[in-house]
Order: C-alpha cells, then structure tokens, then sequence
C-alpha cells in the first residue's frame, strides 16, 4: 500500500476505532484474565458472567478487564500517530516509497514492546512487575497480536471493499468527492 | 463523410440528416471498447446504468482483445510476468480477491499468498499473467453485459451537436467507404490506447530501401519467425531499447538459446544506457536502483505514484517541474527479477550478449544476406558496427493527439486541447474541456491523458482511478448514482456471487 502520512494516520484511527473495537469488545471476556487467576477462580465464561455482577461499590472484574484492553487500544491510537511519522520516514527511504504489507504486519512487535511499558507507566495495569512474570502480560499479549491481525487482515480486503477510494488516495478516509 | 459537413466544427441535427447519416439516440457513449472502457462501464454498470444506455463504440468485439494482441506481440504472452501487482485487477475494482488469491485457489496452494504478503521483501512481487488477466476480464465483461452494448466499428469523429451533447461518428463495417451512424450523446468517454507503435526513423528507411524484408521487426510486430529461425540456424540479433519489453525479447532469446542449442548472439543497443542507480532528490532520498543499461523498478513507476507519497509530491511541484518529473519517473526500466539477471550475467560472461550505450546510424542490408548495422558510442562518439542477421526494435509506442486522426480532429473541432507533451489536457475529473461551455462532456481515460497530475494513468491502477474519477462526476450530473461505500459493497458481493448484472 502507498501510504500518504495523512493517509497512514487516517487508516490506523479508522481501523482502530471500526475493528478494533469491535475486536476488543467481542475478545475481552475470553483473554486470560490476571485478577481473576490471582483470585484462584476458575477462567471460565461463567465465572466471567458471575462476576459482571458489581459487588457494592466494587466494580466487577469483567469491567476492570474491559477498562484495561480499552486503555492499552486508546494508548495503541495515541502513541500510534507518532509510529506513523516515524514509518513515514522510514517510507521514504524506500525507492517505491510504499509500504509492505509484511511491515505493517511485523511492526506489531516494536509497537507492542513500547505498549506495554507506556501502558505500565500510565497505570492501566495493576501496580506489580512488569517482566514477563508479570500477571497481565498474557493478557496484553493475546489482546494487541489478535487485534494488530484482525486490523491488518481487514485492511488487506474489506477496507477496501468498504471505502473503494482508500487505495486511491494514499490511505485517505476523508475524500473528497 | 462530406466535404461541407467535415468543415463544420458543430453539426445540427438537420447537418446529419443531409449527408444521409442516420442518428441514434444513447445517453452514453464510449469509444475504444479496449480496458480503459472496460473499466469505466464495469463501473457504471456496478451503479446501475443500465446496458440500454450505454455504447461502446469499438473495433474490437472484447475488451481483452487490444491487450492481448500488445502482450503476445511483446513476449509476454499468457503466461509472461505482467507488470502489475496482484491487486491491480482490472476485472475487479476492489483489488479483492487479487489475483494472487486467485491463484491460490486455481492451484490449490498457499504459495502466491506467501508472495503476496512477504512481497517484495521475503519473495519477489506475485505478479499475476496475461491469462489471468484475459480470463478474468472475459468473465466480468459476460457478467455485466459487455456483448449487448458492443457497438462495432471504428469511431471517426466526435464533435459537438448544436443543442446540447455531441455526436459520435462511427464507420458500420471495415470496408473502405463504409456507411457510417451517428450516435448522439450527451456524455462521450474515450479511450482509444496506443494509436501505434514507434519505428526508428533508421529502422523505417531500411525498410523503405528493403521492401517486404522481414528480417526486422518491431516488438509488437508479430516476429515468431524470426525465433524460428534463430532456433533452427543460430544468428546474431541485434536489440533496441531499454524498456521490459526488450527484457522480455532478452528473456524469450535466452530461452530459444538453451531450447535450441543454437548459437544465438545478441548485441543489444541502449540510447539511455543507466549504469549506477539515479538519484531523484526532487522526491526523497532513496536512489532507483540501475545497472547494466537498465533502471530497475518493478512496476511502469514507483509504486507511490499511484495516490501515495510521490503522487503528492509530484502534483505540488508546478507544471514545468512535474512534467519532467514524471518523465524521468517512467523513463524505461524493467522489473528486478532475479533469474533474468542471472541469464544475462551469463551471457556476458560467455560471450553471446553485449549491450553497449549507443545509438544506430544507419543499417545497411548486405550482398551475403546479413545487415550492417553502424552504430556510434554514447560517450566517446567512436563508430563501431556489426553484423546481424535480425534486429528488433522494442523503443516503444507512440502516444499523442496526432499520432490519432480522430484525437487530432476532437481536438481542431473545440473539443480537448493539447497539454505541455502533446497529449490530451484533462481536468480532474478526466473531463476535456471545451472551447465554450458546453450542455455534455467528454472525457479520456488511458495513456492519451499522461501528462497531467495522475501519474500512472495508462496502467491498470490508472484505468480505475479515471473510472472512478469520472462516475462521481457523471454522479455529480444526475447521469448514474454514485458508488458509495454502501453500493460497492453491494456490487462486491454480487461479483463475488457471480451474479450477472441486470
Ligand atoms: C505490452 C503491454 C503490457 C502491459 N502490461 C501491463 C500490466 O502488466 N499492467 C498494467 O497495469 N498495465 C499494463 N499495460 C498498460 C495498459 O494497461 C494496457 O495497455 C491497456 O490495454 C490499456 O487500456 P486502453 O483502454 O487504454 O487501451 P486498449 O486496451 O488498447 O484499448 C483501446 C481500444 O480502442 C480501440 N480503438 C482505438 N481507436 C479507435 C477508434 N477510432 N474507433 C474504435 N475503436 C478504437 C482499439 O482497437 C482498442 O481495442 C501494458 C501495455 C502493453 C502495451
């Protein structure tokens, strides 16, 4: 894809905000969730659904985890326009000045990795390590690589389908007519 | 057509009536029936135009066909790499499913999605082949109805109606005074291709002294018997040129050579010899890579000509700047492919390939049968020559408004005007203007608009973006609906459920 840097910007608040969430809402209940293991309760739909049930002023650990997916997603969209710029860059360094689908597929990884330190730091999870021993960390990591690859798969096909003129116009949403 | 109705730049109905032409009344109407006007009518049939409403005014009786003739003419074939991406498909206005997951499906395999989705990084670009393109084209073209808009004859002139919309002249049969219709529209679309093919001027004095030699031949001449010969009997060929047709000259030599076990020389001749990658600091930093004559870029331009970084770039520069900009952007080059350097490389190394930087003087056919080519060095201007039993002239195509009677004849009648190279001015919308406000438009799409702000406007990625370009006008004029997102992905699920368009 030919990406403008408006175009690129456009495409990752587009994609983030259609699938994303959706991808985010329908997968939160299903990751391994750390406060309920913590808890010694068994990781099930049930539990999960027994839990949603708010206990006095306490919020229900379902809510904690949607609060936490859809915080590290927000910070994904924020810290994402400063990626943008930098691949914007590195996309000028190209002859084709293109970009693979192969790099918006692996720069997951980079992204990821800063993720989760932001994310740490802005106190979307739990204070506690922030390794790999770290109780969210399976967590995150089922949450950003499947929605990263929802997101990508999507924009390789019914993004296009959905927008016709997306690939025409550098990545741009907002076309004028 | 008469005398006293050719002088007339505007034609009134009664006009037509006494030079005994007979009007046909159609909204729309496209001439050239080629892929630029498969593009725009696949389109407007996906918003609902109905075929009643629609001519396509060609001498061709299937939109593939002009391609087809241009790919088996320049060796690539059926089966030849084309030059395009996998989402390029010009049967699909989407680019999904591209070609490469038609492949996929065809053999039953995993490998062309591998490529397209490591490409160009891991694997080399999936490229889809000319029959890919042929059959797919065949199918989308039965699908929306192709044959009962097909109007066959070749378009004469264009010009405007006094009263609104214009006429569309077209011959009803091939014989040379054949009777002729008139097709009154209010909107004209026209694509007509590569008028034709571009003979050096030495190469056309040769065949002035040598009548009915056929020992040379231009690239999209057909020349199968100059292959023949070669396989049977060896020889020397001398080839011209640095675009990816001659590489694909190179590629079929260098499989006769190994088929035939023949000692097939080449001598290959290169005006714009590029030795080391070019620096374009105009658009980034990046160099196009280059070596041993050719610029090495996969598609016809960058691929960030089509909509992305360089197309905006290119577009802010002022007309001068841009026009030399995106010249030396689709300077000829041909795709990196490995196994064809390979080739090469070997054929350097033993002997049988020379490529040279220079340009022909003169060709002279000599008393044992062969031709003397004399030919001078770019850089030092040294005379050289050699002897060849063939040549072949892949230099290119010729485009412009007076290379194409009707084009040059539009254009002298108050319809389109010439831009800076020659080619057909358009505005954004692919529309030409005319020389007063006019009730109707025309418009162009294909590699008679290059020129212009849009870059890659002859190629796939072209065809569709000045389709587009022009139904959202047509839209904007209350001829068809617009292709909203709701519409396309209407229209996409009926492709995909091949469901034929009423
Ligand atoms: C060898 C070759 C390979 C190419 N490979 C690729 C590729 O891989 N990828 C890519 O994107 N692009 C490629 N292109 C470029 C381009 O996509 C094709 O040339 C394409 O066919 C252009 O479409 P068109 O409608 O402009 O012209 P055409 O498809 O040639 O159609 C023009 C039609 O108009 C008819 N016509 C002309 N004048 C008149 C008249 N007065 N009246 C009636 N009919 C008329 C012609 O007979 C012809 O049928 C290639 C071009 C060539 C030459």
């Amino acid at each position: 894809m030919s990406y403008t840097l408006s175009g690129r910007i456009q495409t990752r608040l587009f994609l983030i905000a259609t699938v994303g969430v959706a991808w985010t809402a329908l997968i939160t209940p299903f990751v391994p969730s750390s406060s309920l293991s913590q808890m010694g309760m068994a990781n099930t739909i049930m539990t999960k659904f027994m839990t949603t049930i708010p206990i006095g002023p306490q919020q229900s650990l379902l809510f904690v985890n949607y609060q936490m997916t859809f915080e590290t997603l927000g910070l994904m969209a924020g810290l994402g326009i400063a990626w943008e710029i930098v691949y914007h860059r590195l996309q000028g360094l190209r002859w084709d000045q293109d970009w693979p689908p192969l790099f918006s597929l692996v720069t997951v990884v980079p992204e990821a990795v800063a993720l989760w330190y932001v994310s740490w730091v802005a106190g979307v999870f739990p204070p506690g390590p922030t390794g790999f021993s770290s109780p969210e960390m399976e967590m995150f990591v089922i949450h950003i690589t499947t929605v990263w690859l929802v997101m990508w798969l999507f924009s390789l096909g019914p993004l296009r389908v959905m927008l016709p003129r997306w690939r025409y116009e550098g990545g741009a949403i907002l076309v004028r007519g | 057509m008469n005398e006293n109705l050719e002088a007339k730049k505007v034609w009134s109905d009664e006009d037509l009536l006494d030079a005994g032409i007979p009007v046909r009344e159609i909204p729309f109407a496209t001439i050239g029936g080629g892929l630029g006007s498969f593009a725009l009518v696949d389109l407007l049939r996906m918003v609902g135009v109905p075929t009643s409403d629609i001519a396509i005014v060609s001498v061709d009786r299937d939109p593939q066909n002009s391609f087809q003739r241009l790919c088996s003419a320049s060796q690539l074939g059926a089966d030849g790499p084309l030059r395009s991406d996998s989402s390029s498909r010009i049967d699909n206005f989407w680019g999904f499913p591209g070609y490469a997951l038609g492949a996929a499906w065809k053999r039953k395999s995993l490998g062309p999605l591998a490529r397209v989705t490591t490409e160009p990084i891991l694997a080399e670009y999936f490229t889809p082949t000319g029959s890919q393109v042929f059959d797919g084209v065949k199918r989308e073209a039965d699908r929306i109805g192709w044959a009962g808009m097909i109007q066959p004859g070749k378009a004469v002139a264009v010009r405007r109606r006094g009263g609104g919309g214009f006429f569309v002249i077209q011959e009803t049969s091939s014989a040379p005074s054949s009777p002729l219709v008139a097709w009154h529209a209010r909107y004209v679309h026209i694509a007509p291709g590569y008028p034709g093919v571009n003979i050096a001027p030495d190469l056309l004095d040769f065949r002035a002294i040598n009548p009915g030699d056929n020992r040379t031949a231009h690239s999209y001449e057909s020349h199968e018997h100059i292959y023949d010969s070669l396989a049977g009997r060896g020889g020397t060929v001398l080839i011209r040129g640095s675009g990816d047709t001659s590489a694909h000259l190179l590629h079929r030599l260098c499989i006769e050579r190994v088929r035939s076990d023949s000692d097939i020389r080449i001598v290959h001749l290169i005006r714009d010899f590029v030795a080391q990658p070019t620096p374009f600091p105009e658009v980034g930093r990046a160099r196009r890579p280059g070596r041993n004559g050719y610029s090495l870029q996969q598609f016809v331009f960058p691929r960030a000509a089509g909509g992305g970084e360089i197309a905006r770039i290119v577009s802010s520069k002022e007309e001068s700047v841009r026009s030399t900009l995106m010249a030396a952007l689709g300077a000829p080059s041909k795709p990196p492919i490995r196994s064809w350097e390979a080739e090469l490389d070997r054929g350097r190394r033993e002997g049988w390939y020379a490529v040279h930087h220079g340009e022909v003087d003169s060709l002279e056919a000599t008393p044992d049968g062969r031709i003397r080519v004399d030919w001078h060095a770019h850089d030092a201007g040294t005379p050289s020559s050699d002897l060849v039993d063939f040549i072949i002239d892949a230099t290119g195509v010729v485009c412009g408004i007076e290379a194409d009677p009707l084009l040059a004849d539009m254009v002298s009648c108050g319809i389109g005007s010439p831009n800076p190279i020659g080619r057909l001015a358009v505005g954004p919308a692919f529309d030409l203007a005319t020389s007063e406000p006019w009730d109707g438009r025309v418009y162009a799409s294909g590699a008679i608009t290059f020129g212009g702000t849009v870059i890659p406007v002859a190629v796939f990625w072209g065809l569709h973006y000045a389709a587009l370009r022009i139904c959202d006008d047509l839209a904007r004029q209350g001829f068809c609906r617009r292709f909203t997102p709701w519409r396309s992905m209407l229209a996409w699920a009926k492709w995909v459920g091949r469901v034929r368009l009423p």
